[in-house]
């Protein structure tokens, strides 16, 4: 399921300054067969983490440590826990301290709390939270605006920074408003489309975030997928001249029926 | 001077449960939470539609199609239905039936978005003067009603299940969504125009949106001279009609030989239900069934109709409300677009 929302104003700041590579995950793609999505394990990676202590967040607030294996990997079981769950990875570095976080989605049960304590729960001082996520079962979409939040050690940081990295290509720096707020218009950035939904393998991207504060140096990145805007192989106009003809259809047929009912039985006053 | 007070005319009263309803279910995402996980039940007995941004709940149809094409014929074609493939479907019936219990047919005719929407495009047709054609005949009545089984058992059951066999293409996982016009009116509602286009990546896709926007438009004008165009066929009304007997709203009928010659219930009925006028049993709740309650509130005759909830009246044929809100009702009719132009016209070349 998937969602377009109308286009809005774009705050996106072209930029020539190249993202530094930061701590990030990824995920790793792996063929999951219909019967099997619902118990398919998910796999991820942690780029550039050496050093790196990770933990995993589940739908119910849980944290549990996270094992990497030798190349930054981890496979995530479903743990009977419906909805999102967040993967964090934190290191301290010699100038200050820096952080990875991931969310995605896990079948089960649900555990009655809301997804929006999972993305409200602070997890690192500094954080890029997602306000909100894609609905569960919908995904960040190219041309579609989303909006985050900047904060550090729960305050919201504001005329704040934040660069956004996708595995296409695109850099951008966006700047967050007096709240702390940002809003991210994906970028139309594939090389191919295919018609269809399913026929487009979704991207990768990474926001990431830096802050000075007494002296410390800190760093996070928000990693994610996005996909293909479905506006190319979905015309609004064309739905809108074949609603139309509906419309016609509909006037034609009501119209007949009244013909027909005119002195007819059962027409109500 | 209308002696019916609103407080005391169903109509009234029913007219702003389904506006409130409306403004919940299609908006009330700040109310619940924007997550699927906040939604109120995910398995709500009316089309609201999980497609809508901000909306409050999401219609048991399409937990039921993903469950049965995502889950069901896979696991059928793995040959491994167990526990975990059948409790999702188990939950989402479950759910339904939870809530069915409740209102029963009665989410139809005060709650469902759809059916308000629909029931405004009435109203505005009735407004604008359009000569309207409220009942249809039996023979077309009769045809249409199998209608709403098909829609139920082919797009809900039968092509989701195929789909996730692997006998037909995926884009028939949830093919009752894709011509939904639910998911086309509350997303416009909510100012997305998303879901109103033209699928052109298969030729199945583009079939199945082309029936979507031809349907949803086809409401719009049919629904300005004609009650309740899409209910009729719609496979939410054909489920609840497997279900009715459990429902704890009940349409009840005291037969009396003067009902033979009257028959004003059922020229009252949205949904063109005749039987409610010949039928001499005493529960009169046919598969078609909204549970708008026009028919008890147009019976002039006491005590011989009646809407119960569970053994308690709600409300009770009586012929002074029948007289008043029979007069109401002429003098609602009376006021539209073209009788006002006409009365100004006359008004006109009597004083000319
Ligand atoms: S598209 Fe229709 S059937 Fe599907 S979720 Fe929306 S209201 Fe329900
Ligand atoms: S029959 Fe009408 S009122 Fe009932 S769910 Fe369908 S559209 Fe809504």
């Amino acid at each position: 399921m998937m969602m377009r929302l109308l286009p809005l104003p774009l705050l996106l700041v072209l930029t020539t300054v190249n993202a530094q590579a930061a701590m990030h995950w990824e995920s790793v793609p792996h063929k999951v067969t219909m019967a099997h999505i619902r118990s398919a394990p998910q796999m991820f990676r942690l780029e550039d983490g050496t050093g790196a202590s990770a933990r995993l967040m589940q739908p119910d607030l849980a944290v549990h440590p996270l094992p990497l294996a030798g190349d930054g990997r981890v496979t995530i079981k479903p743990d009977g826990k419906e909805y999102f769950h967040v993967l964090i990875a934190e290191r301290d570095t010699p100038s200050g301290h820096e952080s990875a976080i991931r969310y995605f989605h896990l079948f089960g049960r649900p555990t009655g709390v809301s997804p929006e304590r999972v993305t409200d729960a602070r997890k690192t001082a500094l954080e890029i939270v997602p306000d909100p996520l894609p609905r569960e079962h919908w995904s960040y979409l190219s041309n579609h605006s989303f909006e985050f939040v900047l904060r550090f050690n729960g305050k919201p940081l504001a005329d704040h920074p934040v660069t956004l990295t996708t595995s296409n290509g695109t850099e951008l720096t966006l700047k967050s408003d007096a709240n702390g707020r940002v809003r991210l218009t994906f970028p139309d950035d594939f090389p191919e489309v295919h018609p269809g939904f399913m026929h487009n393998k979704p991207a990768g991207f990474t926001l990431r975030l830096a802050h000075v504060s007494q002296g410390k140096r800190y760093l996070t990145t928000l990693a994610g997928d996005y996909r293909t805007d479905p506006a190319h192989w979905q015309s609004f106009y064309g739905g809108v001249l074949v609603a139309g003809g509906g419309v016609l259809l509909g006037g034609f047929l009501g119209w007949r029926l009244r013909r027909r009912g005119a002195s007819g039985k059962g027409r109500m006053k | 001077m209308n002696a019916l007070p609103w407080w005391k005319n169903l109509s009234v009263l029913r007219k702003i449960v389904q506006l409130f309803s409306f403004v919940f279910l299609v908006y009330g995402s700040g109310v619940v939470g924007f997550y699927a996980a906040d939604k109120l039940s995910k398995a709500f007995p009316a089309l609201a539609c999980a497609y809508d941004t901000k909306t409050a709940d999401y219609c048991v149809l399409i937990p039921l199609q993903h469950q049965l094409g995502h889950l069901l014929g896979p696991a059928i074609k793995a040959g491994a239905v167990g526990l975990m493939t059948l409790i999702p479907l188990l939950t989402t019936l479950g759910t339904f039936l939870l809530l069915f219990v409740l209102l029963n047919k009665a989410f139809c005719g005060w709650v469902c978005p759809l059916g308000s929407f629909q029931e405004l495009l009435g109203l505005i047709g009735q407004k604008l003067g359009l000569r309207r054609r409220e009942s249809l005949g039996d023979g077309a009545v009769d045809r249409i009603r199998p209608v709403k089984w098909l829609m139920l058992g082919g797009l809900v059951v039968v092509f989701p299940l195929l789909s996730g066999l692997g006998f037909v293409d995926h884009a028939l996982g949830d093919p009752f969504c894709k011509i939904c016009p639910s998911r086309i009116m509350t997303t416009l509602f909510t100012g997305h125009v998303n879901q109103l286009y033209l699928d052109t990546s298969s030729p199945t896709y583009m079939v199945l949106s082309i029936l979507g926007d031809t349907l949803f438009g086809m409401i719009l004008a049919l629904g300005l001279t004609l009650r309740q165009p899409f209910c009729r066929i719609c496979p939410m009304l054909a489920m609840h009609a497997i279900f009715k007997k459990i429902g704890l709203v009940r349409l009840v009928k005291n037969y009396t030989p003067r009902c033979e010659k009257c028959g004003l219930c059922a020229k009252a009925c949205p949904m063109d239900i005749r039987e409610i006028h010949t039928s001499q049993e005493k529960d009169i709740l046919f598969p078609d069934c909204t549970l708008c309650g026009r028919c008890v509130e147009f019976c002039p005759d006491k005590g011989v109709m009646a809407m119960k909830y569970a053994v308690i009246p709600i409300k009770v044929s009586d012929p002074q409300y029948f007289k008043h809100r029979n007069k109401a009702q002429k003098s609602w009719e009376n006021a539209n677009l073209i009788a006002w132009l006409s009365r100004g016209k006359a008004k006109t070349a009597k004083a000319s």
